[in-house]
Order: structure tokens, then sequence, then C-alpha cells
């Protein structure tokens, strides 16, 4: 295990992450403009957060704001759980998971029967305000991955960059941020912040070959020699591509400084059923399905309880421009699984501080965009759905869990069941400010990254 | 005149302000003076050199400080280092050239797809010109190849999905444009409506691909909806093939535009335009009836009309622009389009005179004072990246693509991984085996082999273009994955392998202090053409003493685990 001590700073920076203390030896002393969303925030830096981000720009509101015409939601409800105010998606299978009663003797509860425990926000928007949405992935792109329009540093660099356990070092475990996917939606996530980048994990499988069986042992004096090639390379070049080698060169040293967690069974979810905390990789099959979001979604588990404050785990498949609803079906419910998974799961895993990860936790979403371009049946001339920036598509309903949550059931932002345009009086949350808020749960101050820019806090 | 943004016609003429083009400000470094210092900029030969960049920096700065006036007294035989002069040699900057051997690597790797070993520099570098070895390797098929790789994730090629033949063709149509055959305006007109880019993508999205692809940004969402129109009656119908039982044919269904959806198929966005094929048995409605004609059907007359889309793409603004900004960041690395529109302009310029002749764009750029410099350059520390040099003010340093550092690797150890297909990442296949494809077999049947695929994959390379896109990674994951890969492939060196040390045949136990240098200096001379730097010594010494002083390590461990950090370290990697 990887163990960093506050005492230990020096040894702590000299582990490749020297980049990564800047806010911390900055010359200059912050003073943050603690606003009164940000006080109703439940933050620490012992919380976690996991960003489910839907790759291609999902359909949401069916999901999760269903009490709309069918032009938006041809899917239909269903009763959700005890008092839930959001609209429950039919396409979620209703019946409860029987692959867990043997080990757990209760079949896990499906989505529709936790609902109470999630609280919805139904007007997700990139441009609060603005004449029009965002339609174009490239530009919905750069503001879920940076909470700015043209982009920049991705959210898991961001926290890298900033979160305490990183700048300061911890106590505990401090494994960095981890992006888990390949899509192009997802990503960029890991956008570098200078020389300053977050574990980029394609898949489970590829994280299992990409370790070996060594996980890239190497003597100690292969590894000065090596560091030396390399400083003596860097110390040639223009500030610019000495980033560029800074960056290759962080990546080597951390290769050393986490191999024990890569030497870590538990990592290899799919082959080592018996290896694990708390819970088994086998149980975690049980729990969150052996799709591939579920077996990712499974080691973004370890890589928590190896430390990292973020995960952010990539599904793909969300861009359904043509038959949509047979894709449509496998998706929400290969999601619905993972969420009730998460709950289930993450329930039943002890926090190093106390309680369980639920406690510690907020799982979120992030996506391009809605869809739209939608006739009466709910589908375009191909059967599918598009994304033109209209109320379909700029109105995300995204769902919000985890013990930090109190708000469970809740629906906020409530739009026109015909139109999909906000109804008079209910708020409009901004992409960004959704980010922040994800941010502050983990005691990020976020007025230096997005100034003026108050975290959401309805949730909590 | 494919004229693309008023400033950058016009940027020539505005030097005081360049920054407003979109590019960064062309920063000289701040203690350049008007004394033509050269600011700290290494200037010098690089070590190890073998003369053919001799020390050719000297101050072009004019005593009054005019850039014109000192780019006016220059003779320059490449419209690029003519549009940049001002922004280099006019700011007093003279940027030291490359050697030979810097400038083989370079070459080697962006047109061959490969670093070269120490036996091909020496029979395709050392004797030669820069422009003799740009050349050579522009007349080689793998830069026609790499060429194609670039285009195969431009067109997202996967059999998964599209029909491997048309692919194919697509691909030959690549070759045909590199090869110098057609244009690159013909190229797009054939490639925006060819079947291998119409079964990849339905409605809105052949708009936003077909922008992508040539004017190197997506349609936003009211040109999708205005032009789709132009691809509005293209279809597809499963159609399975012996060798592909997804097979899915391209059809033009021509019921979807007659009365009274005439408007289906006309848009007024670019001008008035129709692209409506008749009915040839009006009145019938049928699914998959006569009305339904399959690509392969068509005539000349009807293709010429379907084939409108392209044509109007290829007369946009931008079109020759995005080709540009596209070679320049291919080869540079960075957005020398940005950085220097007045670059970018001689070379759309370049292209409108020559009739879309990308050949000699890329040649342009390969033989310009931006690519044939040094990228060593000496800046100091930095904080700020506003304040950070331009990068035209040295040579480029890029990223190896995965794939070029998996296949030089297993060059070097002597692996024989194979490669993989760019128009198939995975190859499909039907009642009569697989279709035709390029990666290696196993089995005594045509199924391919991804063992090399599989690695590349890990790294970002071989993308299957539907979830995984070409990648150049760094950071842990990337350095763990190199670390593993490298374990495998160093291991696996043998007496035959142009990275084993030589002397090592002779004596395998001599772990004396010369022998492991030694050793040391031939495994990285096998991967890096030239020796250990100088610069570089303690660190070398630091791994001789290290292993004389592990008793576990043998002289046969200290060539693996020499062999390994050369093949992942910087100076191998980046180029």
């Amino acid at each position: 295990m990887s163990t960093i001590t506050k005492s230990n700073r020096r040894t702590f920076l000299k582990l490749g992450l020297g980049g990564i203390a800047t806010g911390a030896i900055a010359p200059w002393v912050w003073t943050p403009r603690i606003s009164k969303a940000a006080l109703d925030i439940p933050a620490s830096r012992h919380n976690h957060i996991i960003v489910i981000n839907l790759d291609g720009g999902a359909r949401t509101p069916p999901m999760f704001n269903g009490n709309l015409d069918t032009r938006w939601n041809p899917y239909g409800t269903q009763p959700g759980a005890g008092a839930t105010e959001w609209g429950v998606s039919m396409v979620f299978d209703p019946t409860p998971y029987p692959d867990t009663t043997a080990t757990f003797g209760v079949a896990m509860p499906s989505l529709p029967m936790i609902s109470n425990e999630i609280c919805v926000l139904g007007t997700l928007d990139h441009t609060p305000g603005a004449a029009a949405g965002v339609g174009d992935h490239n530009v919905a792109r750069d503001i879920i991955s940076s909470g700015k329009q043209g982009g920049g540093p991705g959210m898991m660099s961001l926290i890298y960059a900033r979160h305490k356990n990183y700048t300061e070092g911890s106590a505990g475990l401090v494994f960095p941020p981890v992006v888990i996917g390949a899509g192009a939606a997802t990503t960029i996530f890991g956008i570098p912040e200078g020389s300053i980048t977050p574990v980029m994990v394609p898949s489970f499988s590829e994280f299992a070959s990409q370790s070996g069986d060594d996980a890239g042992g190497q003597p100690t004096w292969a590894r000065s020699f090596e560091a030396g090639l390399d400083d003596a390379s860097a110390v040639i070049r223009s500030a610019r591509d000495r980033q560029l080698i800074e960056r290759m060169s962080n990546g080597k040293q951390n290769v050393e400084a986490f191999r024990n967690v890569f030497l870590d069974p538990a990592l290899r979810v799919a082959t080592e059923p018996t290896a694990g905390t708390d819970l088994t990789n086998g149980d975690l099959a049980a729990i969150l399905g052996t799709s591939l979001f579920g077996r990712n979604m499974a080691l973004a588990l370890r890589f928590l309880q190896h430390g990292s404050a973020a995960v952010t785990v990539g599904d793909n498949g969300w861009d359904t421009h043509s038959a949509e609803s047979g894709a449509y079906m496998i998706s929400a419910n290969t999601l619905g699984r993972v969420l009730a998974g998460l709950n289930f799961a993450l329930k039943r895993m002890t926090h190093p501080e106390g309680g369980t990860y639920w406690d510690h936790t907020l799982v979120m979403f992030q996506s391009e965009f809605g869809r739209d371009n939608l006739m009466s049946n709910g589908y375009n001339s191909g059967g599918g759905s598009d994304h033109t920036g209209g109320p379909g598509s700029r109105y995300q309903a995204f769902p919000y869990m985890g013990g930090l949550v109190g708000q469970g059931g809740k629906f906020f932002g409530r739009t026109d069941a015909s139109t999909m345009e906000p109804m008079p009086g209910q708020p409009i949350y901004g992409t960004t400010a959704h980010m922040a808020m994800a941010l502050a749960v983990l005691d990020i101050n976020t007025e230096e990254i997005w100034s003026g820019i108050e975290p959401v806090a309805d949730i909590f | 005149m494919k004229r693309t943004v008023l400033c950058s016609a016009v940027a020539g003429l505005m030097l005081a302000i360049p920054a407003g083009c979109g590019g960064d400000d062309p920063k000289p470094n701040d203690s350049i003076g008007d004394d033509g210092s050269d600011g700290g900029m290494d200037t010098g030969e690089a070590e190890g050199t073998t003369g053919d960049g001799a020390d050719e920096s000297s101050d072009g700065a004019d005593s009054t400080g005019d850039p014109m006036s000192v780019c006016a007294d220059m003779v320059f035989d490449n419209v690029i280092d003519e549009a940049a002069c001002p922004f280099i040699q006019g700011q007093g900057v003279e940027p030291p050239e490359a050697d030979t051997v810097e400038f083989c690597r370079r070459a080697y790797i962006d047109l061959l797809s490969e670093s070269p070993t120490a036996s091909e520099y020496e029979a395709d570098c050392k004797w030669s010109t820069k422009d003799e070895i740009i050349d050579d390797f522009m007349s080689r098929p793998e830069y026609v190849l790499g060429s194609q790789r670039m285009w195969g994730d431009i067109f997202h090629y996967t059999s998964e999905i599209v029909h491997y033949q048309y692919i194919a063709d697509l691909d030959a149509l690549v070759g045909e444009l590199y090869l110098g055959n057609i244009s690159y305006d013909v190229f797009a007109e054939l490639a925006s409506t060819h079947p291998g880019f119409l079964g990849r993508w339905d409605g809105l999205d052949l708009v936003g691909f077909n922008f992508l692809a040539f004017l190197n940004r997506d349609a936003n969402p009211a040109e999708r909806l205005a032009l789709e129109p132009l691809w509005h009656m293209w279809q597809e119908r499963n159609m399975a093939d012996p060798n592909q039982s997804n097979a899915r044919n391209v059809v033009l269904d021509t019921r979807l535009c007659v009365a009274p959806n005439e408007a289906d198929c006309y848009t007024d966005y670019w001008g008035d335009n129709t692209v409506i094929i008749p009915p040839p048995v009006p009145g019938d409605t049928t699914p998959n009836g006569p009305n339904v004609l399959d690509q392969s059907t068509l005539t000349p007359e009807q293709w010429n009309q379907l084939r409108l889309p392209g044509r109007l793409i290829s007369q946009h603004a931008t079109f020759y622009e995005s080709y540009v900004d596209r070679a320049l960041q291919r080869y540079l690395g960075y957005d020398a389009g940005a950085e220097l529109p007045t670059a970018r302009q001689a070379l759309v310029d370049m292209l409108e005179a020559n009739g879309g002749n990308i050949r000699a764009i890329d040649r342009e750029i390969l033989t310009s004072i931006l690519y044939t410099s040094s990228n060593r350059f000496d800046e100091g520390e930095v904080e700020n990246p506003d304040d950070w040099a331009a990068p035209y003010l040295h040579g480029p340093v890029k990223q190896m693509d995965p794939e070029d550092w998996l296949r030089t690797a297993a060059k070097l150890t002597g692996v024989d991984l194979g490669s993989c297909d760019h128009r198939y990442p995975d190859v499909q296949s039907g009642a009569a085996g697989f279709h035709p494809h390029a990666y290696p077999t196993m089995g005594g049947g045509n199924a391919p082999d991804y063992e090399f695929r599989n690695r590349a994959q890990l790294l970002g390379g071989c993308p299957d273009h539907v979830t995984l896109f070409r990648e150049r990674r760094t950071g842990l994951i990337a350095a763990l994955t190199q670390a593993t890969l490298t374990t495998e492939l160093c291991e696996a060196a043998d007496l035959q392998s142009p990275i084993y040390p030589l002397q090592f045949i002779e004596d395998p136990s001599d772990k004396s202090e010369a022998a492991l240098t030694t050793a040391a200096n031939q495994v990285y001379s096998a991967a890096m053409v030239r020796p250990i730097p100088e610069a570089a010594n303690a660190a070398l010494m630091t791994g001789v003493s290290g292993c004389r002083d592990d008793l576990g390590c043998t002289p046969t461990d200290f060539a693996v685990e020499t062999c390994r950090l050369t093949l992942k370290a910087a100076d191998f990697l980046f180029y």
C-alpha cells in the first residue's frame, strides 16, 4: 500500500508529484470567498466522487425525468420507491437482482426500488441564460470536461492539482484521480493541467495487461539511470516541450510509487474473484454485473479503496442517431444495474475515516447533452435521436446518489411535459455549477477555477 | 482565391499584431536584444553530430530592427520560410539546423512510421542532404501507408459497420491522393459520397463527419440540418457477404424525394442545390424494390449529381486551409496554422496554384525551416505558459505514435509482432471465412493474429474507431504499459537483435566498468543511432556503478535493463 504522511511531504513531492504542489507552495495566500451555497455542501477531503460519463450524449430525461409526453419519453414511467418525486422510467427493469442472494442473503434492489435515495436535477444546462443550448460534440466536451467553454484542464486534473490529499499529503492512501474509459468524451476528463495528469485507464481488462506480472518493476540503479537520461533530455528543450517530457517522467516515477497498488490482485477484477477488501471481486461481479461498464466500475471502487479522491467512469453507446430503442434499453439497464450496484456495494465497504464509502461518496453524472429532433413517436425519422441544442438536448436530467445526498427522491428543475422547456419559476442548473459542487464536496475551493460560479447545493 | 480569414490573408502586412490572428505572440526570447544575441538559445551543434548541421547561427536581426528589411535581404526557396521569416529571423532568431541524426530520426518516423536502426541510418540518411532524404522517403510506400492510416482515423474505418470492400476502395483512393495521381479536390468530391463513408454514418452525422474530414471542424446544428438534404437519399441494406455476414450495402432510396417530399433533398444553405435521382419505376414504393438502387448500379451521370456535396465542400473557403492545418499539425506537432497564419496562407496559395497537389504541400513543410531546425532550445525556467517561446523558433518535438514506437521496439529487439491493419480494426467473417486483411495469420487459415494490435491498443494505437481513437498517452498508465511491454521485448532480445550488446558475446561475465559502459552505449546507439549524450554521463555512471555494486546484477541483466530504459527514455519516445 502507498501511504504518505503529512510529515513526509518532501518524500511525497519526490514521488513524481512535484508539479502538483504548485498550489501548496505558491507565494501567495488564497483567501476563499465562501458562498452560502458552499456552506450548505458537506465538504471534506475524505469524501470521494464517482462521475459516470455517458459518452456521446445520453438521453437522460426519459430515464430520470420521465413525466413527459411520448415525444420526450417514449418508454413511459413506473412507480418509484416511497415518495419519489422524479419520474422513474419504465425502461428500468423493476425486478431485484438475484445474483447477490447466495452471498448476501438478499436480492439486490433494482433502481426503481431505491429511487427515493436518488435526487434528480432536471434542468442541467451548459449555457444557462444563453439563447440556445449546445448541440455540438466538441463544444459540449469542452464544457463537461473542464467546466469552461473553449475547454481547459480536465475535471480529474483539476482535482489532482488542488485536492489537499495530493498537495499536502495524507495520513491515508493517496492514489491519484482516475479516468476509466476510452471514449472520446471520457478521456478528456484527464486533459492535463501542466504536467499534472490523472491515471488514465482504458478498461479493466486493458489495465490488467498494462500492469503485466511485475507492474513495471525496475532495479533502483536502472531507475536512476533512466531518470538521469530523461532529465538530460528535458533540460535542452523549450519550456513547452519540457512539459511533455516532465509529464512522462512524472508517470514513470508514479509507476514506482504506486507499484504496490498495481500488484494488488484485487485490481484484477475479472480474474481474481476471491481478492478484495470488504467485497471480493466475485461479490462485485454479482453486484455490478459483468458488463464492461460493471467491470470498469468495480475497478473504480478498488481505486477508491486505494485512496483516489475521484474517479470518472465512461460508458459508451449513447450517441444513438438511429435505431435507438433496442440499444437504449440495453444501455439504460446496464446503467441501472451499476447505479443499484453502487448503492448496494458502497454501503458494504468500510471507509478508513469511519462509516462506509456510501457515507463519504457522491455519485453523479456527466454527458455531452440530451437528445432532440424528435417526432411525436419519440424518435427521429431514423428511429433515433439527434442533438441540435433545442430543449430536449439542452436540459439534461442527472441523478445524484450517496450518503452525502440529503434530498433523496426529490426532483428539482421541472420541465414542461410537451415542450421540455423549464417550468416557470423552476431553477436551471449550470453544468459548471454542478461540477463546482463536486469539487466543493472534496473540499476544493472552486472560486479560483470558476470565478463567480456558485456550486449547486440543492441536493444536500 | 480560397482566402480563409481576413487576418490570415493579410497577415504578412500585420507583423505588429500577429496575435490577433489566433496564434500566440511570436515572442522571441525576452533576452534577445537589438544586438542580436541569442538570448540563451542553444545555437551550437548537438552532441555527437556528424557535422551536417554545422553551426550556422548568426544574428539575423537587422540593425534597424525592422523584420521586413531583414527578410527582404534573404533569398528563399520555400514559401514557409519566406512567410515565417519576419517572425523568426526578423526577430533576430536563427534556429540551428538539426544535425543529420536528429533529422533522420524525425523524417524516418514521420514518413516511414518507425525509428531507424544504425544500419538504416547509414544506408538512408548519412550521406544524403535533407531534401534528398525527404524525396527518398516520400517516394516509398510507407509514406503512402502512413497517410492512409491517418485518413483511416479520420474516416473511422471499421468493417464492424461498413462493408470491407468499400473500406478497401476508399483506402485505395487515399493512396491515389498521396501517390499524386488525383488532386485533393477530386479526392474530396469522391470521398464525400464514397460508400466507405456513406456506410459509416447516417443522417446528420454524414454532414458532421464530412465537415470534420474536410473542413477540420464539426458542422454546427444549423449546418447539419441545412445540408443533410445533400445526402438524404443514401441508406444501407443488409446484404451478407461470403466473408462478412454483417455486411450492408449502400443504396440510394429514390423514393425518399418524390413528390411531395422534394424539399427533403433541397438546400439553399450553400446556394440553391438539389440532389434528386428520379425513381426508375415511378409509383413503386416497395421497400427493397426497383426504386432502391445499389450504389454499384448507378450511372456516371447519376454519380455526377450525387457527388455534388463533395464539390461544394471542396469550394468552401476553408477547404485548403483545413488540409494545410492538418499537415502542419502532422509534421510539426503544434497548430502552426494558427501560430503562423502567414505560413498557412502561403501554403493555401500554393495548393491553389498547383491544383490541389498535396504532396507538394507535404514536401514544402518537410523541407522548411520549421521542420529542419534542431529541437534543442535552452529556454531556462519559465513558469508562465504565456511567456513561453513560440514553438516555431526551434524544430518540432513530438511523441512517437504508439504503433511506431511498438514497431520500432520490436524491430530493435528482434521480436516479430506483426502489425495492425488500419482499415479493419476487427476483421469480420462470413460463411467463407474472414475477409481479406493485412494482419499476420494464425492457425493455417486466414484468421488474424492480433498480437501487435492488442499491445498497441494498450498505448492508444491501432484504434477500433468506435470506442477507441488514436492517442499518444502519457502519464502513469502509459509508463506502466511501456514498462510491461519493454520487459517482454527486451528479455526476448537475442544475439541477432540489433539492440543486443556485442561485447557480451565475447565475455558474458565481464562486469567491468568499461564493459558495462560500452554495453550501455551500444544499446543506446542501436536505438538512437548515437551514443549516450555527454550530459547524461552522470546518469550512465550511476547505472554502471549501481549494477556493479548489486551482486544480483549480471551483465546480461544490465543489458536487458538498459534496453528497457532506453526504449522508454524521453530521447527515444520524443523526437
